[in-house]
């Protein structure tokens, strides 16, 4: 009895080890999706990953600068009762590194779709264009 | 008379002799619960969870189970891999998420 529970309690870790192992195996840089959705050849795909890797260095310094805005603004905000002229020139910082930021992945976003096969880049672009555009769940 | 009256009337006329004794009938039913109980147990015995795992310990079913046990954790693993990576990739994409 003993030995089956321990022989049962081997083959369920091998069960959850295999799958594990299989699901990290596969997984793949974040670019994997577009090489398998959009059946991207090897040079395709290394071009994606070029892309991603710029896309990544840019965007970087743009967070870094949104989090910054934004804990400054909210500092500002919990030490005042009414909406300053400090407040207001902060939510206009934040504002502009949103846009800036917004307009970064709307660059990125053409320079992946333009990689892509024509009649597949509005298929592309409907699932990344919510990134930057807000729904306002009437359309 | 017929040869069957006259067993008729013999069986009619005919009392037992011997008294069964007093625990005869308490006996009779221990014993037919006593086969009810090893029926259930053997039931139990083959459907039963215990039954899977003592059967385990068989060399046999236990590298069957082990091969089972591989093969569904790649295949489950596969899809788990794939099915997130578009999750993957849209969260490379939102700076807040893609550089924390």
């Amino acid at each position: 009895m003993q030995r089956g529970l321990l022989v049962f309690l081997i083959v369920v870790a091998l069960g959850i080890g295999a799958a594990m192992l299989s699901r990290h195996c596969l997984q793949g840089p974040p670019s994997a999706w577009l090489c398998n959705q959009f059946g991207l050849s090897q040079k395709q795909a290394e071009r994606m990953e070029s892309l991603q890797s710029d896309y990544g260095s840019r965007c970087g310094p743009l967070c870094d600068r949104m989090c910054e805005s934004n804990a400054h603004l909210e500092k500002l905000a919990l030490g005042s009762g009414s909406v300053t002229p400090g407040i207001r020139a902060a939510v206009a910082e934040t504002d502009r590194i949103r846009t800036e930021t917004r307009i970064a992945m709307l660059d990125h976003f053409y320079a992946v779709a333009a990689e892509l096969p024509p009649e597949r880049r509005k298929e592309y672009l409907l699932k990344v264009l919510p990134l930057v555009i807000d729904s306002c769940g009437s359309h | 008379m017929k040869p069957t009256d006259d067993l008729s009337a013999l069986l009619q006329s005919w009392q037992p002799d011997i008294e069964p004794s007093s625990g005869f009938n308490r006996g009779v039913w221990s014993r037919i619960e006593a086969s009810q109980t090893r029926y259930t147990e053997s039931l139990y015995g083959l459907f039963g969870p215990f039954h899977w795992v003592q059967s385990m310990a068989r060399p046999r079913i236990a590298i069957a189970a082990a091969t089972i046990a591989l093969f569904g954790g790649l295949m489950i693993g596969g899809v788990q891999a794939r099915s997130s990576q578009e999750e993957n990739y849209l969260a490379s994409l939102n700076p807040l998420t893609a550089h924390r």
